[in-house]
């Protein structure tokens, strides 16, 4: 590209430098063996020719340069003889075929035909030419006595000797003499990178215009304003309405707000950060709520554009957040739970003495009486003690149904069903936890008569035991909890075992283990075995722990299986 | 027989309690003994001792229902009064269904724990009465030879002797003489004794006392 711009130029500069010598001029034409060196000596040295002379010099010169610096290929074809314009149409592109042969070239059309410079080249017939001009260049020459050779501009694809292909984009046209045409001029673009961009460009369209069709995700187009120029299926599907009830709607009335931030903060922010992800909430056309994760980019060119992605992400939500209200639900259990085992406790410790009192009591008042004794204050007042401790036991006994009474809980209910759902909502098996879980549930009998959210609350005491109790351990496997569910050994119930691969439990620990506020953990309560036991023992059903052969502790439990499985 | 003092064993883990059940039961001059678990009671038990348990059904180690369990197996096992401590009526059907004779809820009064005593200790003392006779029987059952016993059952089923003659290819003469003989050894006195004693062996419940 530099020779045509930078040739004409140095040499005006030249020229501008050395006017006072009349050879100057000719030098730049000399270097490029167009003139001869000493021409200008020949002609009488009038001042006003030579200015001439040199002007058409310079002119001459800025021409050649142009064309041969040209990237195109720049050629002329003539004949011996110029072809006479009364012949016909046809007649005279046959004699272009045939007597056709290169007059002038530039040395880029010389490297397209192969030959090393223009000079080779200059003289070759028409079919010493490869490809397009070889082989009878089509109806080239007929269009162009057609239009008496005004310039024709056609596209050209041209086989290579090496088999690839060309794309040039030509023109040609004819200088005509009084009843002849003199010659054609031809010029030849290659524009074979252009086709491929343009097809490669075409082939990514249809593959984007696929990818998105074909996309789960809702896609749209939005224009600066937020308008949505275009969207896919997917799109019309999330937001339940057809396709031309969305174009032009404006995406700030579809995205619902959780917070006081407005749409327009964020659409400023695109502007600079190009892109956005995040949570949302879309009003649809169908006038349900869906909770969708975006993906925003926004392209600043024609006129900017908002490229949106949208997930519908609705059940995942409400799956997580039926998930989080089980939890706080079972933590607001676990916590009445731990209150109801406290006064339950405080009430089994007060009653025992309470009891004895009463005996005692009531002992002394039949020995007196047994032996006589005859004094009614002394009396009164020990049948007094009696009362009072019974009446204390009655008080404590009304705190402790109070304690107790969500026991209404008890349905018939699916055993294999409630540890599933436990060991999920645990996330026990969740990504990044080393712990294994087994499930080895028996699937007969299956159904028990229980509060499921109490039995939950014992597997998830007993299972967070089992985790604490590994925790801290560098087993050469990683930890494992076995559940199991089966028939008990007793008659018309089903036995749950809670088995741990952890170091055990210490003999000497192992009557205390279901006291209340008996704990080997530093900062446990120890309420969550004795909880455990008494909604165990609430359901008729029985806990206990026994070693697993590994060595790891292996929990226990019971539960009744419904009358009605029993009859069958 | 020898009857024995009937004995009232009070198995609780709770001291206090254990000793104020035996100082209130010893005030209608029963005689108490007391044991803080039911391993312990089990090591001291004697089948030969008439009388009752009083058992608080909560306990560690061994709990009273297991307790029950092991009991269940012996045909002279005291019967067993369970003290339930929490009310609640589960345990107290788990109770009943395991053999208990009867349960107890704590609170209760002394009126109400010496009643159900003294149920037990009579209900005892009929079912070791009961047990001894038909232990007594059999052991005069099996003095009776083979042909004796076929007699034996023939009688108590209402034959007459010509009729067991018949059955038993045997005279009548030789039927009679079996027949004074089941009624020698088996020291009844009249046929009615006889059926009554029979009817003690069909017995396949548990033993009954006929006077």
């Amino acid at each position: 590209m530099e020779g045509p711009v930078a040739g004409p130029g140095s040499s005006a500069q030249g020229v501008g430098a050395s006017s006072a010598s009349a050879d100057d001029p000719s030098q730049p034409l000399a270097a490029h063996g167009l003139a001869p060196a000493d021409s200008a000596s020949h002609w009488p040295a009038s001042q006003e020719f030579d200015l001439l002379t040199r002007r058409l010099r310079e002119s001459e010169e800025r021409y050649r340069m142009f064309v041969e610096h040209a990237v195109d290929a720049i050629w002329c074809i003539e004949t011996p003889v110029p072809i006479d314009l009364t012949l016909a149409d046809e007649e005279q592109a046959r004699r272009w075929r045939r007597f056709g042969r290169v007059a002038e070239c530039n040395d880029a059309f010389a490297r397209r035909v192969g030959a090393a410079s223009a000079a080779e080249v200059r003289g070759w017939p028409l079919r010493r030419l490869h490809g397009y001009w070889a082989s009878a260049p089509g109806d080239a020459f007929d269009r162009l006595a057609e239009s008496r050779y005004s310039p024709q501009d056609r596209a050209v694809l041209e086989a290579l000797p090496d088999g690839r292909q060309r794309h040039l984009r030509v023109s040609l046209f004819g200088v005509l003499g009084p009843d002849a045409v003199q010659r054609v001029w031809i010029v030849e673009h290659d524009i074979t990178r252009q086709v491929l961009e343009d097809k490669e460009l075409r082939e990514s369209r249809d593959l984007y215009e696929a990818v998105i069709r074909t996309a789960l995700d809702g896609i749209c187009v939005l224009d600066d304003r937020l308008h949505i120029l275009d969207c896919n299926a997917a799109l019309e599907q999330l937001l339940g309405g057809p396709r031309h009830r969305i174009l032009g709607l404006d995406a700030r009335e579809l995205v619902v707000l959780t917070s006081s931030e407005t749409l327009d903060g964020y659409i400023d922010a695109l502007r600079i950060t190009r892109g956005w992800r995040g949570r949302g909430r879309l009003q649809c056309l169908d006038g349900v709520l869906r909770d969708v994760e975006l993906s925003v980019r926004h392209t600043p060119t024609s006129g900017g554009r908002f490229y949106c992605f949208a997930q519908d992400v609705t059940q995942e939500v409400a799956t997580r957040e039926a998930e989080r209200r089980r939890e706080d639900q079972l933590a607001h259990i676990s916590r009445l739970s731990t209150l109801g085992e406290m006064v339950s406790g405080i009430a089994h410790e007060l009653n025992q003495p309470l009891a004895a009192i009463v005996n005692y009591a009531t002992g002394v008042a039949r020995r007196l009486r047994g032996r006589g004794e005859s004094d009614e204050e002394l009396l009164r007042a020990i049948d007094q003690v009696a009362n009072q401790a019974q009446r204390a036991g009655g008080i404590i006994q009304r705190m402790r149904s109070f304690a107790h009474k969500g026991d209404g809980g008890v349905v018939r209910c699916s055993l294999n069903k409630i540890v599933e759902e436990t060991v999920g909502f645990l996330g026990l098996a969740g990504p990044g936890r080393r712990m294994q879980v087994q499930l080895a549930l028996d699937a007969e009998p299956d159904a028990v008569l229980a509060d499921p959210i109490l039995v939950q609350q014992v597997l998830v005491n007993l299972i967070r035991n089992a985790e604490d109790a590994m925790e801290g351990l560098h087993l050469e496997r990683s930890p494992r909890i076995v559940l199991r569910t089966a028939a008990a050994v007793e008659q018309g119930f089903v036995e749950v075992q809670i088995e741990d691969d952890g170091p055990g439990l210490a003999p000497e620990d192992l009557p205390r283990i279901f006291t209340p506020f008996f704990t080997t953990k530093p900062s446990g309560l120890g309420l969550g075995l004795s909880i455990s036991a008494s909604i165990v023992q609430s359901h008729g059903g029985r806990l206990w722990v026994t070693s697993a052969p590994a060595g790891g502790a292996c929990f226990c439990f019971t539960l009744p299986v419904p009358f009605t499985n029993l009859l069958a | 027989m020898t009857p024995e003092r009937p004995t009232v064993f009070v198995v609780d883990d709770d001291p206090a309690m254990r000793d104020s059940l035996a100082f209130l039961i010893g005030t209608v001059g029963l005689h108490v003994e007391h044991y803080a678990s039911a391993e312990e009671f089990l090591a001291a038990y004697d089948s030969r001792v008439p009388g009752c348990i009083v058992l608080d059904v909560r306990m560690p180690g061994l709990s009273g229902l297991e307790l029950m369990e092991h009991l269940q197996r012996d045909r002279f096992a005291p019967p067993v009064v369970l003290i339930t401590g929490h009310g609640d009526i589960p345990m107290s059907v788990r109770a009943l269904k395991a053999g208990a004779f009867d349960f107890i809820e704590k609170p209760f009064s002394d009126q109400e724990l010496l009643e159900r005593i003294q149920q037990a200790l009579q209900h005892d003392e009929g079912s070791r009465r009961a047990a001894y006779t038909r232990t007594e029987i059999e052991r005069r059952q099996r003095r009776l030879t083979p042909r004796e016993n076929q007699v034996f059952e023939a009688v108590v089923a209402g034959k007459a002797n010509k009729v067991i003659a018949d059955e038993l290819s045997l005279s009548q003469k030789t039927v009679e003489v079996h027949r004074a003989h089941v009624m020698e050894k088996m020291r009844a006195e009249s046929f009615a004794d006889l059926v009554k004693m029979a009817v003690v062996l069909d017995a396949t419940g548990p033993p009954q006392s006929i006077e």
